[in-house]
């Protein structure tokens, strides 16, 4: 009886042996740099762009990149897989910082221990790193709101959805807007927080339909509030009344606004990100670059997307991949 | 009354002393045989093998091995492992407590504020001075102990004075907790909380090389390991859980202990709380979502029965290893984060299966 279950665990313990060996990424080459990309969510087609880029920047430049991601915006999600990669000794690192403070330490660890760390997507609350990657998301904020006056003239209520409270990169999404509305005379009610769940989202704007008649616009900050707004105004039957404007473009967010559910969509560079954040990190390994003359700030560029330029060929390589095989081959711009 | 050590037939698990084999003392195989903890052990020595030799190959070395990352696994498992311990007791007893992710943010919430309030004046908390830092530090601690506590004396109460099922209670206490969270702090994070608990405790090395948060947790691993195996405190609680009826019988007054248990558990989320300030320096208002699954998945995986009587603090200590050993080394192996997820669903489906077919074949 004991051997039957020893072996038993034995097996097991060989089938997790060998199929991880066999899932495993590539071999070291010779000049090949090992990077660790730890990115902020996994699952959404933003960070499907940033896997394409950085995916793109691996290949051209010869870096072996081990891709990992949490399930959620959670440090506490984070912190494991940047533990896990450390064992790993990576020459340098690109870190989507989960949380503006925590990971300070980890990183200026790392910038002296000479591994380079290039942050994407959010910022940190001490410029420890070698260069922050993002969106300039307060004055995306400013260009949402500036596409909703546009459609609606700045008459009747406004609705945010945010993400969580305390991320100060959504939050510069929302304040953007709403300071903008403000001062063009919109009432902009209380931000509601859905997290990433798109059915949170969805209940929150189905209750702001029903409680406020005059509702004129919701305003999401990211992709899952996107997709739950637009399927809580569809249900209402509101699609074309309630105007709907929302960062990033998921192919089915453009989908939708063709077919007039949404009215603008704030895409970003999200393969861009991916790209310039690896190649600096390689670039920085292999000393092709001076390190004390890098900017630390690199905002990466916005495009609106509206029905008129929706189908236009410079729009495409705005729109997000829906998964790998749909990647773009080079950056924006 | 036999002494054959073959109809010792596995019932008692090695963890409630049982009369009858007192007579002949069990042998330590037969109790290691019969203890989940020991399995799960086992299981584990087998992962870090696996992954050894795994990473071997794909690195050169076996860096999975390398202290300083298995010492990384036990500080990411350290919150868990302190709410698993807490959990482990209540699940003994029969009950679940579903609002720990939420009373975590509420306590660490309250703690931040204090801290901060107390620790110097705004300008100089603003500029990082903090001139009160022992003392605000003190009563931090002991809000979020406070506050921890509260919750879990509001679960208790409600549960036994209203005889409400505990899975529902501790549900909507979570959204009370969360919600008056939000309140307190107007929904962002507190600024300001000093770097000094981080360096001084969250980051902190004993002897060098021990995280002072994974030391932390397995310190309370042990007090309460010995609380549930040699008091009386322990024996109540397994046969609250074992059986309501006979442990009033007996003359436990089940409705107090039940609400010991509860505001025990409270009290360690309140730890759980000061650990997640210590190690981020910040408060962290956008997580734990899922620390009460992980905290019951644990307990579970450890050997404590979900329908209470058996427990194990031991095996929910180990329990909480399993699953981030696994992320680490998948992620140490470059598997694509998609194959993570699934692949540590199915061994942890494998792992409870193996563990209830040893259990069935042992009765």
């Amino acid at each position: 009886m004991i051997r039957a279950s020893i072996r038993r665990y034995v097996a097991l313990a060989a089938v997790v042996g060998l199929l991880v060996g066999a899932c495993g990424g590539g071999s070291t080459g010779s000049d090949k740099v090992k990077v660790a990309f730890v990115a902020g969510q996994i699952g959404i087609t933003f960070y499907t762009g940033v896997e394409c880029g950085a995916k793109a920047a691996a290949k051209e430049f010869n870096v072996d990149l081990n891709w990992t991601g949490s399930h959620n915006w959670d440090i506490n999600e984070t912190r494991p897989l940047i533990d896990a990669a450390k064992a790993t000794s990576p020459q340098g690192w690109v870190i989507s910082p989960t949380d503006p403070d925590a990971l300070v330490n980890d990183i200026k660890a790392f910038m002296d221990a000479k591994q380079w760390v290039v942050t994407i997507d959010a910022p940190m609350s001490q410029p420890v790193e070698l260069q922050n990657i993002q969106s300039n998301h307060y004055a995306g904020g400013e260009t949402a709101a500036k596409a909703m006056i546009a459609l609606t003239g700045g008459k009747g209520k406004y609705l945010v959805l945010h993400l969580q409270p305390g991320l100060p990169d959504i939050g510069g999404r929302a304040d953007g807007f709403r300071d903008a509305m403000v001062a063009a005379g919109a009432n902009v009610l209380e931000y509601v927080y859905p997290g990433t769940d798109q059915a949170k989202a969805a209940d929150a704007v189905s209750a702001a339909i029903a409680g406020n008649p005059d509702l004129a616009g919701v305003y999401a900050t990211h992709e899952t509030a996107a997709n739950g707004a637009s399927s809580a105004i569809k249900a209402a039957g509101k699609g074309g009344q309630i105007k709907l404007v929302a960062f990033d473009s998921a192919p089915n967010q453009v989908a939708d606004l063709k077919n007039g559910v949404y009215d603008a969509l704030i895409a970003q560079a999200p393969f861009n990100m991916g790209y310039y954040s690896v190649k600096l990190v390689a670039d920085a390994i292999r000393g092709k670059v001076d390190t004390t003359k890098v900017v630390h700030d690199n905002p990466t560029g916005l495009y609106a997307i509206t029905a008129e330029n929706a189908d236009k060929p410079e729009t495409t390589p705005w729109i997000y991949p829906a998964d790998l095989n749909a990647c773009p081959t080079k950056p924006l711009g | 009354m036999t002494t054959d050590p073959v109809a010792d037939d596995g019932l008692n698990e090695g963890l409630v002393d049982d009369p009858e084999s007192e007579s002949k003392p069990r042998g330590v195989w037969e109790s290691l045989k019969a203890s989940t903890a020991f399995w799960i052990g086992l299981f584990i020595v087998l992962i870090a093998i696996g992954f050894g030799i795994a990473s071997a190959i794909e690195h050169g070395s076996p860096v999975y091995w390398k202290v300083s990352n298995l010492l990384s696994i036990g500080l990411n498992a350290s919150q868990v492992m302190i709410l698993a311990i807490g959990m482990t007791y209540l699940i003994g007893a029969g009950h679940l407590d579903l609002s720990v992710g939420p009373s975590l943010i509420l306590a660490s919430v309250l703690a931040a504020k204090v801290m901060v309030t107390v620790g110097g004046t705004a300008e100089q908390v603003a500029g990082g001075e903090y001139p009160n830092l022992g003392l605000a530090i003190v009563l931090g601690v002991t809000a979020a102990l406070g506050a921890g506590g509260l919750v879990g004396f509001f679960n208790g109460v409600i549960v036994t004075r209203l005889r409400l099922s505990s899975f529902i209670v501790t549900l909507a206490t979570s959204g009370i907790a969360y919600g008056v969270a939000l309140v307190l702090t107007s929904a962002a994070n507190i600024p300001f909380i000093p770097d000094q608990i981080q360096s001084g405790f969250g980051g902190l090395q004993l002897m060098g090389f021990l995280p002072a948060p994974l030391a932390l947790a397995l310190l309370i691993a042990v007090v309460f390991w010995w609380v549930l195996r040699r008091t009386r405190f322990g024996m109540r609680t397994l046969a609250i859980g074992s059986s309501r009826e006979a442990a009033i019988r007996a003359g436990v007054d089940v409705d107090v202990h039940t609400i010991k248990l509860f505001v025990l558990m409270g009290l360690l989320v309140g730890v759980a709380a000061v650990v997640d300030i210590a190690r981020n320096a910040n408060t962290n208002v956008v997580g734990h979502q899922t620390d009460n699954l992980q905290a019951i998945a644990a307990v579970v995986l450890g050997g404590t029965s979900l329908f209470g009587g058996i427990a194990s603090v031991g095996g929910s200590i180990l329990g909480t290893l399993v699953p981030v050993m696994l992320q680490n080394g998948l992620v140490i192996m470059q598997v694509a984060p998609f194959y993570q997820f699934a692949i540590v669903g199915v061994i942890l489906i494998l792992a409870v299966y193996f563990d209830q077919r040893r259990r069935d074949r042992a009765t």
